[in-house]
C-alpha cells in the first residue's frame, strides 16, 4: 500500500492509495471515480514515462508520498467537420476569379496599354458581353467582312477568358486580329509597336462590334451596340449673316467635352462641345459663311460615353499636345439640360418619380421597400439589363420614358503623361459589388470611390495609388463612363419597386482633335487593305496546308503583278488569320515575334505543324522524317538539322544559325528549378540573350510544334511560353548554344 | 614688447609652445629662452631665478647646501603639481637644466642626496624624457622610494605607462621584474584610493597580475572596479577575459555581492561557481533571488542538500528555477496592464485602416491565410491561456464542426493549428496539458503531431518533476508516421532545450543513425538534440550528428532542410569558441555540398555572442567572394556576422554598417541573408535606422529578399507593439495583397510585432544586456537558418519551425515580489540606461525616466531603479522577478 498524491489539471488529489498487488489499471479506476476521466484516456506520468495498464508497481519505483501527474479530460474528442472545408487554393481558377470579385488584368504586349484599358472598360458592360456571347462563331453574314468577324470573335473569347481567369491574360489573339483589322495599330517605331490613342481604339472597336453584332442575326436587336452607346443628336445649323436655318439629326457614340480655359467642370465642357462653328457655302449669300451648329440630345443611350478633348494639334511645333487643365466631374451626371425639348418632356415624369422616391427615402419612415434600395437595384439591373434592352431599343419612345437623364459613373480610362505619344493608359472600372478596380495592364488594384473623382487631371495621383505609380505626376482622363440612373417604367414595375436604377453607360471621352486619319496609313496599309478584302474569302477550311499556302501565294503574286506589292508581314497575318481554330496556340506563338518571322519560315512551320497535327492522328514517326525532308526541300532560310536522336525526349532545342537578318535576343535562363516556370520570380536574375540561337518546341511526345525565336527584352515573353506550357503541356528545353 | 603686459599669455601660452618641443628634449636653444624671459611677470621671473639658483646649489660641493637646495626644489615642484592642465611652472623653468642635473647626478657619489636628486629627475623626466626612454621610471627606481602620490596624479599615471612598457620589454628579455612589481603595488594602492580604479585595473592587466587587485579593493571601490573589469572583459582576447571575470567573481564573493557573482558565473557558464554561491550564501531569501536569475537565464540546475539544507526550502527554490511560477507572474503583469482580453488576427491586421481593401473574399477560406491567422493568433495570445480561435469552447449545438478553427487548416496546417494551443497556454503546464489532451485522440495524424508539438511548447523553459513532456512525447518518437515523429521530436527539443537530458539522448540518437529514417525526421532529430545539448560540446551527440551527415546521400544533402543538420552541430558548440575546432576539422571531410555550409555554421555558432572581431572579419571575407553557383554557405556566414557581433552595442553598430555594404555589393544569396542578420542584431529592439533599411528591402525586386526583410521587420519589433513597424506592415499587407507568399510573411511579422500583446521580448540578452541565454539564441538562429530558404521551408510544409521562436520568448517585465513571493507594487523609475563604466562617484544610471509602479514593462535599453527607500531589492539588476526586502533603516518622512 502506497499513498501518493496525484496532480490533475489545477487540482491536487491527496492521499490516493495504491494497492501495489493490483495492476495499475485498478489505480486508474480509482482515479476515474475521483476525476471522471475514463481510464483509457488517463495518462499518468511517472518519472518521465507513462504508466501502462499492465505494468508492475514494484519495478516502477513509486515511493510513498510521491507526486504523480495525470493528464486527460472527459471532454469530447475533437471531430473533423462532416463537411470538408473548401479552400480557395483548391478551387479551379474560374471559381477563384468569382471569389476575387473582379476580372483579371491584361498583359502589356509592348505599348498596348491603350488597348488593354479599352478592353477593360468595355468588358465592364454586361449587355455587351451578353450580346457577344450570342454572337455565333459561324454566323457571319455576308455584309460583315472577315476581319470584323475575327475581331468580334476575338473580343468574345477575350471577354470570357477575362471572366474565367485569376491571373493576368495575354490578349495575343485579340491584338493580332486588331492589327489585322486596323493596320495603324501595328505601326512600329524602332522595332517596337508604337503607343496609340485609346480613343481611336475605342471608337474603332465599337464601330466593328456594331457592324458585326447588328448583322449577327438576332432579329430583335438590329443594332445592339447602337442601343447601348449611340447618342442621337439633333442639330440646328443657322447662319447669322443670312438667317438661314436648317436642322439635321445624327447619331454619335460619344459626347465631347471641350476643354478651354473657362471650362472647370464636365458639364460646362459638354455644353461647349455641343456648340460649334463651321464655314460652308451659303446658298443664299452665294459665298461661304459662318454657320453656328447647336446640338441637343434627342435620344439617350444606355451607356453614355464622354470624351475629354485633351489632345490637340499644336501647329507651331507640329505635334500633339495635351491640355493639362483640371476638369471636375461628378460620380453622378445629370444631362437633362443638354436634351432637346422632346426628350425633356419624356424625361420629366420619370424624373419626378425619382425625386419622390428619394424624398421618401430621406423621409422619416424608412419603409421596407427603401431598404432594398440601391444595392439590390444595381444587381437586378444587371439581370434586367439584357432582357429589357431588346424592348427598349425596339420601341424607343416608350422606353425612353423610363430614362431619367441621370447617369452613374462606371468606368474611367485615364492617360497619364504629358504628351499623346508617351505616357500610360489605365482603366478604372466599377465592379458589380460597387468597388472600383484600377486595371494597370496585368495588375488590378482595388481603389476607393472617393479617389476616382480625384483623377480629374492636373494633379498627382491619390494616396491610394500604390507607390509604383506616384511618380507619374500628370494624370489625365480620357474616358468616363456613366451608367444611367433610369427609372423603371411605372406600368411595368408597379408598387413594388417604384424606381429602379439601370446601368447605362455614359460617356465621356476626350478628345483627340487630332485625327490620325488615313493620312497616317502607309502605302502598305492601303495595299494590304485591298489585299484583306480579297483574302476574306480565303480560309484554310479542310484543304491541305500546302494547297492553302499556294492559294495565298497566288493571290500575293497577282498583286505583285499589278505593281501593288504586298508586305510579307501582311501576308503572314493573312495566312494566320485564315487558319482554323486548331492553330490557335500556333498563331499566338508566331505573333510573339511577328517581325522576325519570315514568310518562308512561316510556311515551313505551318507544314511542320500540320504534320505534327496529323501525327497525333496516329500517323507514325516516319512522318516526322518526311517533315524534315519537306522542310529541306523548302529552299529558303530554315535549314533544319536532322532531328537529334533524343527527339522524342527533347521537345525543344536550340539551333545555332550563322546568319540571321535580325538577331533575336533571348533571356538567359537562370535558376528556376524546373525548366519551365509560370512565375517570373523564379528568375533570380535575367538579362536579354543576344546570341542567335533558335528554339524548337514540341510536346515531349515527339510532336513538333514549331520554331520560336524571341527577341523579347521583357520577361513576359517567357511567361507567355509558360502559359503555353500549362495549356498544351509543351516542354521547353533551353540550350544556350549548340554550335 | 612690453614685458609687463598683463595680457601676455605667460602661463598656458608659453607652456603650450614649449610642449611642442618637449619630446625633442634638451639641446634647448639658449637664445629662445632668453627671449622668453622678457615675457615673464615679475613673480615668475623671481621663481625662475630662484630655481636656477637651486640648480646651481645642487651642484655645490657642500652636502648641506645641496640638501637644502634639493628640499626647496622639491617643495616648489610638489606645491605646483596638483593640477596638470598645463606644465607646472617650476618644471618649466627647470627644463633647461634637466641635462645639467642629469649630468651632475651621474657624477654624484652614492648617498641619500643622490636619491633625492633621482626623485626630482624622475619628476622632471615627466615632461623632458624622450619617447621610449622611460627616464621617469629609471630615476624613480634609483630614487628614494618615497610616497609615490606626493608628486601628484599625473606623475603616477605617467609612471604607470612607463611601467607597462618596461614590463613588456623585460618580459621579452626575461629580466627580473620584482622591483617593477613593488612599484606597481604602490601605484595600484594609490589609484584604488583615489577613485582611479580603471587605471589600476589597466596597469594590472598590463603587468598580468590582477590578483593584486583583491588586496586593494574595499567596500567603497569594489563596485566600480568590478564594473570596469566585467565591461573590459568583452574587449579582451581569450583567455584574459576569463581571467578578468574570475577576479571580478572573486571580488564580488569577497564582498558578498552574490547576485553579481552569480551573473559572472553564468556568463562563464561555470557550474562550480554557481554552487559555491549557493553554499556560501546563507540567506534563503537571497537564494530565492538567485533562483529567479537562474530561471531567467534558462539553464537547468539541480539544487542539492549542500546548497540548501532543508527539503521544503529546496523544493521551493527548485520550483523557482523550474519556472513554475512564470505563467502566474506573466498573467499578473497582463492583468495589471489590462490586456487580458483575447485578440483576434483581425485586431492585428487592422484592415479597416487600409484604403479600399476591406477584405473582399470572405466567402471562402484560404488555407494559406488561415494558417497565417493561426500563427498570428498564437503569437499574439501567447501565454494568456485564452484566445478567440482555439480555446473557445466548441458550441454544443454546432457539434464542434464548422466552428472549430483547427479544421479550417489544411493538412500540415492542422499541425501548426493544434500546436498553437501550446503557444496560447505557454508555461501553464497544468491546464495546458488538459486542453491539448483531447487532440491526442484525433484520428488525423497531423492533428496528433500538432498536439505533441503543443505539449513541447507548453513545457518550454518549464521543468516538472513528473516530466510530462518526456512521458507523453517519448512514446511517439518511434511511430510509423513521420508527421507524428516530427511533432514528438520537435516537442522534446523545445521542452528540454538546454536540459542535457540523458534519456532524450538515448532515445533520439538511434534515429540519427537510422539510414531508413526520412530526411525531415533526421533533421528535426538533429535540431532537437542540438537544442537539448546546446552549448554543451557533448562529444557523443556531435558524433551521432556527424555520422548522420555522412550517411546521407548526395541528393538528400542538397535539400534545403538538410542545411539545418550542420546547424544542429553548431548549436552543440554555441558560444564555446575553441572547443569547436576538433569538430570543425572533421567537418572538412564532409560531402562537398555541405562542407562549406557546415564550416560557416560551426564557426558562427561557436563564436556567437563573443564579439570576436577576427572571426567577423573571417566571415566577411567569405562573403566578399563571388561564387559560381549552388553554394549556400554565404547565408550562414552573414548570419554569423550578426551572431558574433551582437555581443555588445559597438559591435552591433559596426555590423549594421558592414551589412549595409554587403547589401550593395553582395551576391543575391547574401542579400537574402542580410535582412535576417539585421533582424537578429536588433531583435525586439526597433532601431529606426534598421527599420528604414528593412522597410526599403521589403520592396525589393527579389521576392526572397523582400520576404526576409518582412520577417525581420517582425523580429525587429517583436513584442514591442511598435506603431511604426505595425504601420509599415499594414501598408505592406496591402501592397502584397495579391502575393500569397509575401502576404503570409507580412502576417507572420504582424503577429511577431504584437507578440504576447507587446509583453514579450525575443532578446536573448538579459540582465542589463550582460548575459546571453543560450537556449533563446539557439531558438532564434534555428528559425533564421530556416528562413534562409523561405520558399522551401517556412512557405512549404515546415512552417511549424516558426514555433522555435518560443525558446526566446520571455516577458519583458519587472515584477517585484515581497518576501513571500507575492507581487508587491512599488514605485520604480524606468528610463534609458546610461553607461557608467569608468565613471567616478555615483553617477546616475538612467536618464529621461518616468516613474511607474510595478509590475512594469521594460523596453530595449531601459533600466529601472526603485523610487523608494522603503525596500531593498535583492538583485542589483531590476529585471524579471525581483524580491524586495523591507529596509530596516527606512523612516517614513512626514
Amino acid at each position: 500500500m502506497l499513498n501518493v498524491s496525484v496532480k490533475w489539471q489545477k487540482e491536487l488529489l491527496k492521499a490516493v492509495e495504491i494497492d501495489t498487488t493490483q495492476p495499475p489499471y485498478v489505480f486508474k479506476c480509482q482515479l476515474y471515480d475521483l476525476t471522471g476521466v475514463p481510464p483509457e484516456r488517463q495518462k499518468i506520468m511517472v518519472k518521465g514515462g507513462l504508466l501502462k495498464d499492465d505494468a508492475d508497481w514494484s519495478t516502477l519505483g513509486v515511493k510513498d508520498g510521491q507526486k504523480l501527474m495525470m493528464m486527460g479530460t472527459a471532454d469530447e474528442v475533437v471531430k473533423a467537420p462532416e463537411k470538408a472545408i473548401v479552400f480557395a487554393e483548391d478551387l479551379p481558377e474560374e471559381e477563384q476569379a468569382l471569389h476575387l470579385g473582379y476580372g483579371a488584368g491584361l498583359f502589356n504586349l509592348g505599348n498596348t496599354c491603350y488597348m488593354n484599358s479599352t478592353i477593360q472598360c468595355l468588358h465592364s458592360v454586361p449587355e455587351l458581353k451578353s450580346a457577344l456571347i450570342k454572337y455565333s462563331h459561324s454566323g457571319r453574314s455576308n455584309d460583315v467582312d472577315q476581319t470584323s468577324h475575327m475581331l468580334t470573335i476575338a473580343t468574345r473569347d477575350l471577354f470570357s477568358e477575362l471572366d474565367k481567369s485569376v491571373k493576368a491574360v495575354a490578349p495575343m489573339q485579340f491584338w493580332m486580329v486588331l492589327r489585322k483589322k486596323y493596320p495603324q495599330f501595328g505601326q512600329q517605331h524602332n522595332g517596337t509597336f508604337m503607343q496609340q490613342d485609346a480613343e481611336e481604339c475605342w471608337s474603332q472597336l465599337l464601330y466593328t462590334l456594331s457592324q458585326s453584332l447588328r448583322s449577327s442575326g438576332s432579329s430583335e436587336s438590329p443594332d445592339s451596340v447602337k442601343a447601348l452607346f449611340g447618342i442621337e443628336l439633333v442639330s440646328r445649323v443657322h447662319c447669322i449673316e443670312s438667317g438661314e436655318e436648317s436642322s439635321e439629326a445624327e447619331s454619335v457614340y460619344s459626347l465631347k467635352c471641350h476643354i478651354s480655359h473657362e471650362v472647370n467642370h464636365l458639364h460646362e465642357g459638354l455644353k461647349h462641345g455641343l456648340k460649334s462653328e463651321l464655314e460652308k457655302n451659303s446658298p443664299s449669300l452665294g459665298r461661304s459663311a459662318i454657320y453656328v451648329k447647336e446640338s441637343l440630345i434627342n435620344g439617350l443611350p444606355r451607356y453614355l460615353t464622354i470624351q475629354f478633348v485633351r489632345f490637340f494639334w499644336k501647329r507651331e511645333s507640329n505635334q500633339k499636345a495635351k491640355i493639362l487643365r483640371k476638369v471636375d466631374y461628378p460620380l453622378q451626371l445629370d444631362i437633362f439640360d443638354l436634351c432637346s425639348d422632346d426628350l425633356r418632356k419624356t424625361l420629366e415624369a420619370p424624373r419626378q418619380r425619382l425625386r419622390d422616391e428619394e424624398g421618401k427615402k430621406l423621409g422619416l419612415k424608412p419603409s421596407e421597400k427603401s431598404s432594398d434600395s440601391k444595392d439590390k437595384d444595381i444587381k437586378m439591373s444587371d439581370v434586367e439589363g439584357s432582357s429589357n434592352r431588346s424592348g427598349e431599343s425596339s420601341n424607343p419612345t416608350s422606353d425612353e420614358g423610363a430614362m431619367t437623364g441621370i447617369y452613374d459613373l462606371v468606368a474611367v480610362l485615364t492617360h497619364k503623361g504629358r504628351s499623346a505619344d508617351s505616357g500610360h493608359y489605365v482603366a478604372w472600372v466599377k465592379q458589380e459589388s460597387g468597388k472600383w478596380i484600377q486595371y494597370d495592364d496585368d495588375n488590378p488594384y482595388p481603389q476607393k470611390e472617393e479617389d476616382i473623382t480625384k483623377l480629374s487631371g492636373g494633379g498627382v495621383g491619390g494616396s491610394a495609388i500604390p507607390p509604383s505609380q506616384v511618380e507619374h505626376a500628370w494624370r489625365q482622363m480620357l474616358l468616363l463612363f456613366f451608367s444611367l440612373a433610369q427609372l423603371g417604367h411605372p406600368g411595368l414595375e408597379p408598387e413594388t419597386s417604384p424606381h429602379k436604377t439601370k446601368p447605362l453607360y455614359v460617356p465621356t471621352v476626350t478628345g483627340s482633335s487630332f485625327n490620325r486619319g488615313n493620312s497616317s496609313l502607309s502605302n502598305s496599309g492601303a495595299s494590304s487593305s485591298t489585299f484583306d478584302n480579297d483574302n476574306d474569302c480565303i480560309q484554310k477550311g479542310c484543304q491541305s496546308m500546302a494547297d492553302y499556302l499556294q492559294q495565298i501565294k497566288d493571290i500575293s503574286d497577282s498583286f505583285t503583278a499589278v505593281g501593288a506589292s504586298v508586305l510579307d508581314r501582311d501576308l503572314i497575318t493573312a495566312t494566320l488569320v485564315g487558319l482554323l481554330d486548331g492553330f490557335k496556340s500556333f498563331i499566338d506563338s508566331i505573333m510573339l515575334h511577328l517581325s522576325s518571322t519570315s514568310l518562308g519560315e512561316l510556311r515551313g512551320l505551318l507544314l511542320t505543324k500540320e504534320l505534327s497535327m496529323n501525327r497525333r492522328k496516329k500517323i507514325t514517326l516516319s512522318a516526322t522524317t518526311e517533315l524534315f525532308h519537306a522542310l529541306s526541300v523548302q529552299a529558303s532560310p530554315p535549314l533544319l538539322p536532322a532531328p537529334p536522336q533524343a527527339f522524342s525526349k527533347l521537345a525543344a532545342m536550340c539551333v545555332h544559325y550563322t546568319s540571321k537578318p535580325s538577331p533575336p535576343s533571348w533571356l538567359i535562363y537562370y535558376g528556376a528549378t524546373s525548366h519551365i516556370t509560370n512565375d517570373i520570380s523564379n528568375f533570380s536574375s535575367s538579362s536579354p540573350y543576344t546570341g542567335e540561337d533558335k528554339m524548337y518546341i514540341g510536346d515531349g511526345k515527339g510532336s513538333f510544334y514549331g520554331e520560336y525565336v524571341f527577341a523579347g527584352t521583357s520577361l513576359r515573353w517567357i511567361l507567355s511560353f509558360a502559359k503555353l506550357y500549362f495549356k498544351w503541356y509543351l516542354f521547353f528545353n533551353f540550350f544556350i548554344s549548340i554550335c | 614688447m612690453a614685458p609687463q603686459d598683463p595680457n601676455a599669455p605667460s602661463g598656458s601660452g608659453s607652456g603650450k609652445r614649449n610642449e611642442d618641443t618637449v619630446k625633442v628634449p634638451a639641446k634647448d636653444p639658449k637664445k629662445k629662452d632668453d627671449k622668453k624671459d622678457e615675457d615673464l611677470s615679475e613673480e615668475d621671473l623671481e621663481l625662475k631665478n630662484q630655481l636656477e639658483l637651486y640648480v646651481e646649489r645642487v651642484q655645490d660641493t657642500d652636502p648641506g647646501v645641496q640638501k637644502n637646495a634639493l628640499e626647496s626644489m622639491r617643495q616648489e615642484i610638489r606645491t605646483s603639481t596638483s593640477s596638470m592642465t598645463s606644465v607646472p611652472k617650476p618644471l618649466k623653468y627647470l627644463r633647461p637644466h634637466y641635462g645639467t642635473l642629469k649630468a651632475y647626478y651621474e657624477t654624484m657619489a652614492e648617498s641619500e642626496l643622490k636619491n633625492y636628486l633621482a626623485d626630482i629627475l624622475s619628476v622632471l623626466a615627466l615632461t623632458m624624457s624622450a619617447e621610449g626612454e622611460r627616464e621617469s621610471l629609471k630615476y624613480r627606481l634609483l630614487g628614494s622610494d618615497g610616497d609615490i602620490g606626493s608628486w601628484g596624479h599625473e606623475y603616477v599615471r605617467n609612471l604607470a605607462g612607463e611601467i607597462a612598457q618596461e614590463f613588456a620589454k623585460r618580459q621579452s628579455e626575461e629580466a627580473p621584474i620584482e622591483e617593477l612589481m613593488e612599484l606597481v603595488q604602490q601605484i595600484v594602492a594609490f589609484h584604488m584610493k583615489h577613485n582611479a580604479e580603471p587605471e589600476a585595473v589597466d596597469l594590472l592587466m598590463e603587468v598580468e597580475d590582477l590578483d593584486l587587485l583583491i588586496e586593494h579593493v574595499d567596500k567603497t571601490n569594489f563596485k566600480r572596479t568590478c564594473l570596469y573589469l566585467t565591461s573590459s572583459a568583452r574587449y579582451l582576447p581569450g583567455p584574459d577575459d576569463v581571467l578578468v571575470l574570475d577576479i571580478a567573481y572573486t571580488i564580488y564573493m569577497k564582498f558578498k555581492e552574490y547576485p553579481n557573482a552569480l551573473q559572472i558565473a553564468l556568463y562563464l557558464d561555470n557550474m562550480q561557481n554557481i554552487k559555491n554561491i549557493f553554499t556560501s550564501c546563507d540567506d534563503l531569501l537571497r537564494k530565492k533571488q538567485f533562483c529567479y536569475i537562474l530561471a531567467r537565464h534558462g539553464i537547468s540546475f539541480e539544487l542539492d542538500d549542500e546548497m540548501v539544507a532543508e527539503d521544503d526550502d529546496r523544493e521551493a527554490l527548485q520550483d523557482i528555477i523550474n519556472n513554475t511560477k512564470l505563467s502566474e507572474g506573466y498573467l499578473t503583469l497582463a492583468r495589471d496592464i489590462e490586456v487580458m482580453e483575447a485578440k483576434t488576427p483581425e485586431d492585428i491586421y487592422k484592415a479597416h485602416l487600409l484604403d479600399g481593401r476591406a477584405s473582399a473574399g470572405a466567402s471562402v477560406d484560404s488555407a494559406r491565410q488561415n494558417l497565417a491567422a493561426t500563427f498570428v493568433n498564437a503569437f499574439v495570445n501567447a501565454g494568456f491561456g485564452q484566445d478567440k480561435l482555439m480555446t473557445v469552447p466548441s458550441d454544443a449545438s454546432s457539434g464542434g464542426s464548422s466552428g472549430n478553427w483547427l479544421f479550417k487548416n489544411k493538412e500540415h496546417g492542422k499541425t501548426s493549428a493544434a500546436a498553437s494551443l501550446g503557444m496560447i497556454l505557454l508555461w501553464d503546464v497544468d491546464s495546458g496539458l488538459a486542453q491539448i489532451d483531447k487532440y491526442f485522440h484525433s484520428k488525423d495524424t497531423h492533428v496528433i503531431a500538432g498536439a505533441l508539438l503543443g505539449v513541447g511548447i507548453v513545457n518550454c523553459s518549464i521543468k516538472n518533476d513528473c516530466d510530462p513532456a518526456l512521458a507523453l512525447l517519448g512514446e511517439h518518437i518511434d511511430k510509423e508516421d513521420p508527421f507524428i515523429r516530427i511533432g514528438a521530436i520537435m516537442g522534446l527539443g523545445i521542452a528540454y532545450a538546454g536540459a542535457q537530458n540523458e534519456q532524450i539522448r538515448s532515445k533520439l540518437t538511434p534515429i540519427l543513425n537510422d539510414a531508413k529514417a526520412p530526411l525531415d525526421v533526421v533533421t528535426f532529430t538533429a535540431i532537437s538534440l542540438g537544442l537539448v545539448y546546446v552549448g554543451s560540446c557533448n562529444e557523443e551527440v556531435a558524433q551521432a550528428i556527424i555520422f548522420a551527415l555522412m550517411d546521407r546521400s548526395d541528393s538528400e544533402l542538397g535539400e534545403p532542410l538538410a542545411r539545418l543538420i550542420p546547424l544542429s552541430l553548431g548549436l552543440l558548440y554555441l558560444g564555446k569558441q575553441e572547443s569547436v575546432e576538433a569538430t570543425a576539422e572533421v567537418s572538412k571531410t564532409f560531402n562537398e555540398k555541405i562542407r562549406k555550409h557546415c564550416d560557416m555554421t560551426l564557426l558562427s555558432c561557436a563564436y556567437a555572442g563573443t564579439g570576436n572581431v577576427l572571426k567577423v572579419q573571417n566571415l566577411l571575407g567569405h562573403c566578399s567572394q563571388h561564387l559560381e553557383k549552388n553554394e549556400t554557405h554565404q547565408g550562414p556566414a552573414v548570419l554569423g556576422i550578426a551572431m558574433i557581433s551582437m555581443a555588445e552595442e559597438l559591435g552591433v553598430e559596426m555590423a549594421i554598417r558592414s551589412l549595409e555594404h554587403l547589401l550593395q555589393y553582395g551576391e543575391q544569396n547574401i542579400r537574402r541573408a542580410v535582412p535576417l542578420a539585421l533582424g537578429l542584431l536588433c531583435i525586439s529592439n526597433p532601431k529606426v535606422n534598421v527599420m528604414d533599411t528593412l522597410s526599403r528591402l521589403s520592396h525589393d525586386t527579389d521576392s526572397e529578399v523582400a520576404m526576409a526583410a518582412v520577417i525581420s521587420l517582425g523580429l525587429l519589433g517583436a513584442g514591442t507593439n511598435n506603431a511604426r513597424i505595425a504601420g509599415m506592415l499594414r501598408n505592406l499587407s496591402s501592397y502584397y495583397y495579391k502575393d500569397a507568399s509575401l502576404l503570409f510573411c507580412v502576417r507572420i511579422a504582424q503577429g511577431l510585432v504584437h507578440l504576447g500583446k507587446g509583453l514579450l521580448t525575443l532578446n536573448p540578452y538579459h540582465s542589463d544586456r550582460f548575459l546571453l541565454s543560450p537556449t533563446a539564441l539557439a531558438g532564434i538562429i534555428t528559425l533564421l537558418h530556416a528562413c534562409l530558404d523561405m520558399k522551401a521551408i517556412i512557405l512549404g510544409k515546415y512552417h511549424y519551425i516558426l514555433y522555435f521562436i518560443v525558446l526566446a520568448m520571455q516577458p519583458r517585465m519587472l515584477l517585484t515580489v515581497d518576501e513571500n513571493l507575492r507581487p508587491l507594487s512599488v514605485p520604480v523609475r524606468v528610463g534609458q540606461a546610461v553607461d557608467v563604466v569608468g565613471q567616478a562617484g555615483r553617477p546616475k544610471t538612467i536618464t529621461g525616466f518616468q516613474t511607474h509602479s510595478t509590475p512594469v514593462l521594460l523596453a530595449a535599453g531601459d533600466r529601472a531603479e526603485l523610487a523608494t527607500e522603503k525596500y531593498i531589492p535583492l538583485s542589483p539588476i531590476l529585471e524579471g522577478f525581483v524580491i524586495l526586502k523591507e529596509n530596516p533603516d527606512y523612516r517614513e518622512d512626514n
